[in-house]
């Protein structure tokens, strides 16, 4: 076994375990999929108590500050046991924003998420498949004595209509992050349910008033801050999907080892164990393809990192649904029910790997990056 | 030759791994031959290959994994991962050198002090090049099945049977060979584990063309080949326990992205010149781009658990899958990018320097079939996976 894990991580993934098994998580996602329910604010503040959605802040802010890491651990536990809570859009993506920020505001968010009474979210992308934050068309601009906020965004992740939002947008021609409550006036919510159980929505800002205080970073920082966010939160994903298709490995090679046909269990076949070697490849390719993008992003965002971090999530995410699609597959018309595990695990990697980049995009941008690098390298 | 030069390899272990590599970088930059400097194309053999082994003894650098009693570098496998590692991104030519990587470390663990006397010396040196006589006519994959016979006879065994897919058969002063010295229940049993001198009586070697258009492997034809019965490493009967020894950490080195990482080179040099960019070829070259970071990825991974100890053997055999498989398929992406230029037959110019397009895609095609085929490193995979099949 190539994958090395450190005492924090292995108990991590053991009280990752234990959460699972206490609160069957399974049979929520199931029923969260039928009802179209979101999740439950009573088990985001059982996931804070457990130290889940403090790990990217301060112990100043409540936080446990474990860092990437840990984070990452969990987030493959996560995958495992499809906890649909948002742990990677709010506990990574939200919480490194607002790590970044030292406005009170700021601060205050951070503490609420930190205990759990508060979903954060990051309000970012204005064009689908979009994968570089791009300079936000939505636009802070004065309005007699205040600013007001205008612009549209779409899949804003685990939307709730009390989640606080960090909206992206401009102000003064530089890129800005606003923290507004979502159920402020003059935001409209078009609501969509996603295969992983949890709710998008797109949302219009039409001449939301803003405080001064609720402007939490400006300028360069808070681009800054929006980049470290969404790699951090692209790793997760892939640290997630892995785990994902880790588990469906594992429940296939189950099943294959019970079901015979032919007087013979199918996992004799060499033909079906072939074809489960090439899924078995494809992810330890990503669970290494993360890890040492995880090992690059220790020592800073560089390009190279974020190479590796694309090239990553690419992968984890091909990894899993080729995984997905093959574990229905071979757990031949039992696979084809709704009553089989299996398909919970294929909604939920669908959501995961088009989420912050699809496998193809996201391998051109680490071509593109390369690219760049090379040619800067022979200037 | 100028020996002055020398490292000590208690030297090399007060330098730290990257202070290791930039030693050995340099050392190459300095004495490495440019005419040789000719990665996947060129395989050294014969006289050139004796010249690069003897090149390295003298100047200290030879044989990292063995043990320093027995002449060798004696590195950590981590400074040996550096080594090979550096060989890759320098772009020296490949070397097979048997005697050194096979049978060395079988003679060091099962042969008697009088065999390691008689032989490591000389694979130390570069004097001596051996072949490895394993594969049979109906013994390939299967190679516990093989067919040729060893019957004692007073001091000596008499041989009889036939060797084939040699590599270096005729290049080689030496081969090391597995005969069937019992008949057994089981085909694992009764065999056993021979030094054989090239010239001995009995002994014909019949080159085969690969693909490539090279002689680099052959046949072997033993008839009434008589081995003196010292010349036998290990019992009677324990040459499969002693030829499966081997298979163990070392299968590493087999499963490097050096040959893809090359191959990847000149697949970005044939767009270049073809000035290539957008739409599909975009697409291809993302997708082998990335295809190479995660098996780069995989490989540290992978070598730095060897270093711990924890890895496995399929893991092994996963990167041997892995990286056999990525390096052929760069290498029929490459031909499909060239468009007309695939078809020529021998170096493609595009108005630069030549690139051997068609021999570089003939050679990958064996990777995925010698050192256990992708087939066989998919079932040792899978019984880790799924138990036994049946």
């Amino acid at each position: 076994m190539w994958r090395e894990e450190d005492d924090l991580q292995s108990m991590l993934r053991e009280s990752v375990d234990r959460y699972a098994a206490a609160h069957a998580t399974l049979a929520c996602f199931r029923r969260s999929q039928k009802s179209g329910e979101g999740f439950d604010p009573g088990k985001w503040r059982e996931m804070a108590a457990l130290g889940w959605t403090g790990m990217f802040l301060s112990e100043a802010a409540g936080g446990t500050a474990l860092g990437l890491d840990p984070a990452l651990a969990l987030a493959a536990a996560a995958g495992r046991h499809l906890i649909r809570e948002p742990f990677v859009a709010s506990a990574v993506i939200a919480a490194t924003v607002l790590d970044g920020a030292q406005a009170p505001a700021a601060r205050d968010l951070a503490r609420a998420l930190a205990a759990g009474e508060a979903i954060v979210v990051l309000v970012d992308q204005e064009e689908v498949g979009a994968i570089e934050p791009a300079a936000p068309l939505a636009r802070i601009e004065p309005a007699g004595p205040r600013n007001v906020l205008n612009g549209r965004k779409l899949f804003v992740p685990a939307w709730t209509p009390d989640a606080r939002l960090l909206v992206t947008a401009r102000l003064d021609g530089a890129p800005a992050i606003v923290a507004v409550g979502a159920d402020t006036a003059g935001i409209a919510a078009e609501t969509h349910r996603m295969t992983d159980g949890t709710i998008c929505a797109h949302l219009a800002f039409n001449g939301v008033e803003l405080g001064r205080d609720q402007i939490i970073l400006t300028g360069q920082e808070a681009a800054d801050a929006v980049e470290l966010a969404i790699a951090r939160g692209r790793l997760a994903l892939a640290a997630q999907l892995e785990g994902a298709a880790h588990r469906l490995l594992a429940l296939t090679c189950d099943y294959l080892g019970q079901r015979e046909q032919f007087g013979a269990p199918l996992a004799h076949f060499q033909a079906v164990r072939h074809a489960l070697v090439a899924r078995h490849l494809e992810i330890e390719l990503a669970g290494a393809s993360w890890r040492s993008a995880a090992a690059a992003l220790r020592d800073g965002l560089s390009t190279e990192t974020k190479i590796r971090i694309s090239a990553a999530k690419a992968r984890a995410s091909d990894a899993a649904l080729g995984m997905a699609r093959s574990a229905v597959h071979f757990h031949g018309a039992f696979g084809f029910t709704e009553e089989a595990d299996i398909g919970l695990y294929l909604n939920a990697v669908l959501r995961w790997a088009s989420w912050l980049g699809n496998p193809d995009l996201l391998r051109q941008h680490a071509l593109a990056l390369a690219e760049l690098e090379e040619r800067a390298t022979c200037r | 030759m100028q020996v002055t030069a020398r490292v000590e390899p208690v030297e090399l272990d007060r330098l730290s791994v990257e202070e290791f590599r930039a030693r050995f970088r340099a050392w190459l930059e300095r004495h490495y031959p440019p005419e040789w400097r000719r990665p996947i194309v060129l395989r050294l053999r014969g006289e050139q290959e004796k010249k690069w082994l003897r090149l390295l003894y003298d100047h200290g650098w030879r044989l990292p994994a063995w043990p320093r009693e027995h002449g060798g570098l004696g590195l950590s496998l981590e400074k040996q991962l550096a080594y090979h590692e550096e060989l890759a991104r320098f772009g020296a030519a490949r070397f097979l050198d048997s005697g050194g990587t096979m049978l060395g470390p079988i003679l060091i663990r099962f042969g008697t002090p009088d065999q390691q006397e008689r032989y490591l010396p000389g694979i130390l040196r570069g004097e001596t090049l051996w072949c490895q006589g394993y594969s049979e006519p109906n013994a390939g994959s299967d190679l516990a099945n093989l067919k040729t016979t060893a019957v004692r006879d007073g001091d000596h065994y008499v041989v009889n049977g036939s060797k084939i897919w040699t590599t270096m058969a005729m290049d080689a002063s030496h081969m090391f060979l597995l005969a069937r010295t019992a008949q057994a229940p089981r085909k694992q049993e009764g065999i056993s584990f021979f030094l054989m001198e090239m010239n001995s009586p009995g002994v014909t070697v019949r080159p085969i063309e690969n693909l490539a258009g090279e002689s680099e492997f052959g046949q072997v034809f033993l008839d009434e080949v008589r081995i003196p019965a010292e010349n036998r490493v290990g019992g009677e009967g324990e040459g499969w326990t002693i030829a499966k020894a081997l298979l163990g950490v070392e299968r590493i080195f087999i499963g490097s992205p050096g040959l893809s990482r090359d191959a990847y080179a000149v697949f970005r040099e044939v767009a270049d010149r073809l000035e290539l960019h957008g739409g599909g070829f975009e697409e291809l070259n993302a997708r082998l781009f990335c295809d190479l970071n995660d098996l780069v990825a995989l490989y540290e991974m992978i070598s730095s658990a060897a270093i711990a100890g924890t890895a496995e053997s399929h893991d092994f055999s996963l990167m041997k899958l892995a990286a056999s498989e990525l390096f052929q398929r760069i290498t029929e992406a490459t031909l499909r990018i060239a468009d007309e230029h695939a078809g020529v037959y021998g170096p493609v110019g595009l108005g630069r320097a030549p690139l051997e397009l068609h021999k570089i895609a003939m050679l990958a095609r064996a990777a995925t079939i010698y050192s256990g085929t992708s087939e066989v490193q998919r079932d040792i995979i899978a019984r880790a996976l799924l138990g036994k099949a049946g």
